[in-house]
């Protein structure tokens, strides 16, 4: 269970959070309007960025979909995901090209190195990457950007059936995407 | 077609060199002064078939590439303990620059001090390619993407995948950039401290018994086998560099 208590954010006399509790035991959306500190707290979370005060506990091992995309260019899609995963690619070969199948992703567009890629293409690559590694949790900022209606739904159906329960925290401003994923939705301004 | 058009271009523009030297050298009429193009390439066909001449080129090949080689060691662990430790950084950029600003001239008199005449072209060669080299890789260091760094972190990616997918990319065009330009300074470094050092069997020997003889030929033959051995290692040693990045990165590299 991941445990935000009395969480404290400043960059210089601006504060960004004061006293901000959450706990997430269970996949939720965090909404919120632009420069309100989303990314700022999936970075915290992530262990990137010192929070000013207060205790994050239970992230574990964290799986992120990062504001970017951050794909390795010369690496394939497949290699990317691979990257992260434990032990010799060759036994997840397999389970990626299926997730690729059905995130849309053709095979011939699989060979080719991230630097070639559409944006929307980098994005599931990101996305499959964060939801194939082995971690405890799970950091998703605005994993659905680039994305056309209907790989938005495919992405969705993917990242339901693989979130496994995991605590799950994912910021995105669709409310097409909120919509299919039925999450519950926290809203950081209400915090 | 256009890389066969360009290689006619480079031909002919060294053939108009060629024939301007041989122009000048028929003007000046004395060849302790200017041999001709001609007069040196005999020279040098009639150095080929000598034991002496490959025992030579084999002496100075072997020190100056063993400088040459220390020299990668050395700076790679160097810049990555820079890189990690910002007490041997702030240490080395004093003697980084010294060793760059310092004339090859005044190291190679002052390391005769220190060491034998036949290993003194391996010190400076050493010394001469180590600022170079070190400056290359933390560049290439430097241009490591952050944003790809954090992934590594995040992820917790083991140091093998670190270095195979996030910093050899970063640092390998720009090691690769630095290894062309000390190679030719280690040569150039190598044969001036052999020059002045005189090991017996080595090139820079044979070239100043040409000077002192006056045997103009003979000196311009032995630089010309300097240029081709330093041109040739160049070659190979980028070859198999850009052999060993295809290996480890994957041939689409190029492509990003």
């Amino acid at each position: 269970m991941l445990k935000i208590q009395h969480l404290e954010k400043r960059f210089g006399d601006q504060i960004l959070f004061r006293d901000l509790n959450l706990t997430v035991d269970a996949p939720a959306i965090l909404c919120a309007p632009s420069g309100w500190g989303k990314t700022t707290l999936l970075r915290i979370l992530m262990g990137l960025e010192r929070p000013t005060g207060g205790t994050v506990t239970g992230a574990g091992r964290v799986c992120a979909v990062f504001q970017e995309d951050r794909l390795c260019p010369q690496l394939t899609a497949v290699e990317n995901v691979a990257l992260v995963l434990p032990g010799a690619a060759k036994q997840y070969q397999q389970d990626i090209l299926d997730c690729f199948q059905q995130l849309g992703m053709e095979d011939e567009v699989l060979e080719l190195p991230a630097c070639r890629l559409s944006g929307g293409q980098k994005r599931r690559c990101a996305l499959l990457r964060a939801l194939l590694a082995p971690g405890d949790t799970l950091l998703l900022d605005e994993p659905f950007t680039g994305m056309d209606p209907d790989t938005l739904l495919r992405a969705t159906a993917l990242l339901k059936s693989r979130c496994a329960g995991r605590p799950t925290l994912l910021t995105t401003h669709d409310p097409e995407a909120i919509r299919a994923l039925g999450w519950q939705v926290i809203r950081l301004e209400e915090l | 077609m256009r890389s066969a058009k360009q290689f006619f271009r480079q031909a002919g523009a060294i053939g108009f060199w060629l024939v301007l030297w041989q122009c000048a050298a028929m003007a000046v009429g004395q060849e302790v002064f200017l041999v001709s193009p001609l007069q040196a390439l005999r020279t040098l066909a009639g150095l080929l078939p000598r034991a002496d001449f490959w025992q030579r080129v084999g002496f100075s090949s072997g020190r100056i590439l063993l400088g040459f080689g220390l020299g990668v060691a050395v700076s790679v662990l160097l810049a990555v303990g820079a890189q990690r430790w910002q007490g041997v950084e702030l240490l080395l950029a004093p003697v980084m620059q010294l060793v760059k600003a310092t004339p090859v001239a005044s190291f190679i008199i002052l390391a005769l001090v220190w060491v034998r005449g036949a290993n003194l072209s391996v010190l400076i060669s050493f010394l001469m390619v180590l600022p170079v080299l070190y400056g290359a890789v933390r560049t290439g260091i430097r241009s490591a993407d952050p944003k790809l760094l954090e992934m590594a972190a995040v992820f917790r990616l083991p140091l093998r995948r670190r270095l195979k997918a996030v910093w050899l990319p970063a640092v390998l065009p720009a090691f690769r950039q630095g290894c062309s330009t000390a190679l030719g300074i280690c040569w150039k470094s190598g044969v001036a401290a052999e020059v002045i050092g005189l090991p017996n069997g080595s090139i820079g020997d044979a070239l100043y018994r040409a000077k002192i003889t006056l045997a103009t030929g003979e000196l311009f033959a032995w630089t010309f086998v300097i240029i081709l051995l330093s041109a040739a290692f160049e070659k190979l040693f980028l070859a198999l560099l850009d052999q060993l990045t295809g290996a480890v990165l994957g041939k689409e590299e190029a492509s990003c």
